[in-house]
């Protein structure tokens, strides 16, 4: 009997090695399980991508981008995610790969991307692995990352550090210069009374101009007091701006006579470059009354003329009328002024400016 | 069970002293079909076959299949997909889960001293159980098992759903000995197993009749 025992347990210890696991052939194949080598492997439904959704174009300057799925669905815990991006839809050309990314608790899981190439079309996929079992990468999902667009800070032209100006500057920049195919660009102006810029008294953004953009405060600033500014260029389409412009300061003054006359007519005394000098050396004589008159030859004019403004206030600045029509020809304001120096008188088409008792009065001509 | 494991185990020692005389035969083999419950209930066939060692004291073979012995694990594992494959299209869902074991075991049956005809037993074996795990996923009416990777369902089924074990399986078992005419044997039976699964102990019991001869 002894014997029979001794086959019934060699019977047994066969049956024992022999316990073992084998998968169906047309079934995935699962890996050794993380929680024992016996131990039976998930079953995964692929993580769903989210975001970004399928197709969209990405900003460049909106990178780095965020992928986002919706958590895999695992028959077993200790869910942990692969994410392929790549730039062929059969993911042969991979640019990253972000893996064992930790599952997320609310029910998605993301990861951020390193930088991408710009102006380049991506796809991206992914999958999950939990206890053994490495499942299949989910649906794939495509977007572009948009060009690169480069915009450089735009140069400030007036006024530049340490000038006077009226109680509501001009304020001008070179248009910045680009790389790359930007979109339409406006320029914010920012007045603060510290260079730090950590209080701002006058902002403003507008729309390019040619060549250069500019800026007038809607409200006077308080006078005699130093103010700093910068100008920023913006491409909001995409999502580009620039470095701010290099700081400048200037002084506000009182207002000169002419800048006055000027705020009645509604008009920039000096809309491009800005002369140099203090008001404070010419008066200004009578008949400066804003009026509609009626020229020598019968055409009705507001009065005074921007151009006579411009003359005066240069000579209020200290020109003598000779270089002050020289000025305003080599700065870009147009003038048919003539200066008569043997009677103290600049013409116009209009009108005349005529120094009398000290003072320049404004006289209507009477014929050509 | 442990209790029934120790009587078994002090009955059989006890075999050679008490049993004074044994049923008929040196030899049986019967074929069995029983009523199997535990997490499921479903039906389990088979044969059973052995030879006395001493009067009273027989060394049994078994061998059969359970149609269906699936846990609720598995079940549940089987729902969890079920449920990921709704979301992905709109057409209806349905699973089916099957775990059907067949299994073979050798071990020792004693049959207790009756005073009539009736032979009741008590027995305790050891085996080793082949567990398949059939679960098939159907999407609109149409077995979309052998696809489940591919779009739009993108699933991997692990072992827990799929593929076989085979793993140690524990026998008990009781039950009355009936000769009926000449060597013709009813053997009515009762049979505990237990098959010693990773993730998850599967019991089951099985409740039925066998029809056999002794020689």
């Amino acid at each position: 009997m002894s014997d029979r025992f001794v086959r019934l347990s060699f019977a047994l210890a066969l049956g024992a090695a022999a316990c073992s696991k084998s998968s169906n052939p047309a079934e995935p194949s699962a890996t050794a399980a993380a929680n024992g080598p016996e131990a039976l492997t998930a079953s995964i439904a692929a993580p769903r991508p989210l975001a970004p959704a399928n197709n969209i174009q990405i900003r460049n300057a909106d990178q780095p981008v965020t992928l986002v799925v919706r958590n895999a669905v695992s028959t077993k815990s200790g869910v942990t995610y692969t994410f392929e991006v790549a730039t062929d839809s059969a993911f042969a050309a991979k640019v990253q790969t972000k893996d064992a990314v930790a599952e997320g608790t609310n029910g998605q899981t993301t990861v951020r991307l390193d930088a991408l190439a710009p102006a380049t079309g991506y796809y991206w996929h992914a999958r999950a692995t939990s206890s053994g079992t490495t499942g299949v990468f989910g649906p794939a999902y495509g977007f572009t990352v948009g060009p690169a667009i480069t915009i450089n800070p735009p140069v400030p032209l007036a006024p530049l550090t340490g000038a006077r100006t009226s109680r509501r500057p001009v304020l001008r920049v070179a248009n910045a210069t680009r790389t790359g195919p930007a979109g339409a660009i406006t320029y914010r102006f920012e007045i603060a009374p510290a260079s730090s810029f950590s209080s701002i008294v006058a902002v403003g953004t507008n729309a390019e101009g040619i060549n250069e953009t500019g800026f007038v405060p809607a409200a006077d600033l308080p006078v005699d007091t130093t103010f700093y500014w910068r100008a920023t260029a913006i491409d909001a389409a995409n999502g580009v701006t620039s470095a701010p412009s290099q700081v400048q300061s200037f002084t506000t003054s009182q207002p000169s006579a002419a800048s006055l006359i000027a705020d009645q007519l509604g008009v920039a005394l000096w809309p491009g470059p800005q002369p140099p000098g203090s008001p404070g050396h010419a008066a200004l004589g009578h008949t400066w009354n804003v009026d509609y008159l009626t020229s020598f030859d019968g055409v009705r004019f507001l009065s005074p003329r921007l151009e006579v403004l411009q003359t005066f206030d240069l000579l209020d600045r200290g020109f003598d009328p000779q270089g002050a029509i020289d000025w305003m020809k080599s700065n870009g304001y147009p003038t048919a002024a003539v200066y008569y120096p043997a009677v103290l008188a600049i013409g116009f088409r209009y009108e005349y400016l005529a120094l009398v008792n000290g003072a320049w009065d404004l006289v209507l001509r009477a014929g050509a | 069970m442990r209790s029934f494991v120790m009587l078994t185990l002090g009955l059989l020692a006890l075999g050679r002293v008490a049993h004074a005389q044994s049923a008929a035969g040196k030899g049986y083999v019967e074929g069995v079909a029983q009523s199997a419950f535990g997490n499921v209930t479903s039906q389990s066939y088979g044969a059973e076959g052995g030879f006395a060692l001493t009067p009273g004291l027989w060394i049994f073979v078994e061998g059969g299949q359970i149609r269906d012995v699936a846990t609720a694990a598995i079940g549940t594992a089987a729902q969890q997909i079920a449920a990921s494959l709704t979301d992905v299209q709109p057409a209806a869902v349905a699973y089916r889960v099957q775990e059907p074991v067949t299994f073979g075991a050798v071990g020792l049956k004693y049959e207790m001293v009756a005073s009539g005809k009736a032979h009741p037993y008590l027995m305790v074996g050891g085996g080793l159980a082949r567990v398949k795990q059939n679960v098939t996923f159907s999407v609109g009416g149409t077995d979309v098992t052998g696809s489940l990777q591919q779009s739009p369902y993108f699933v991997t089924l692990g072992t827990d759903l799929s593929g076989a074990f085979n793993k140690p399986m524990l026998t008990l078992g009781a039950g009355v000995a009936w000769p009926v005419w000449k060597r013709l044997v009813l053997d009515f039976q009762y049979r505990y197993g237990r098959i010693f699964a990773d993730d998850q102990a599967i019991s089951v019991s099985r409740a039925g009749l066998g029809v056999g001869v002794r020689f």
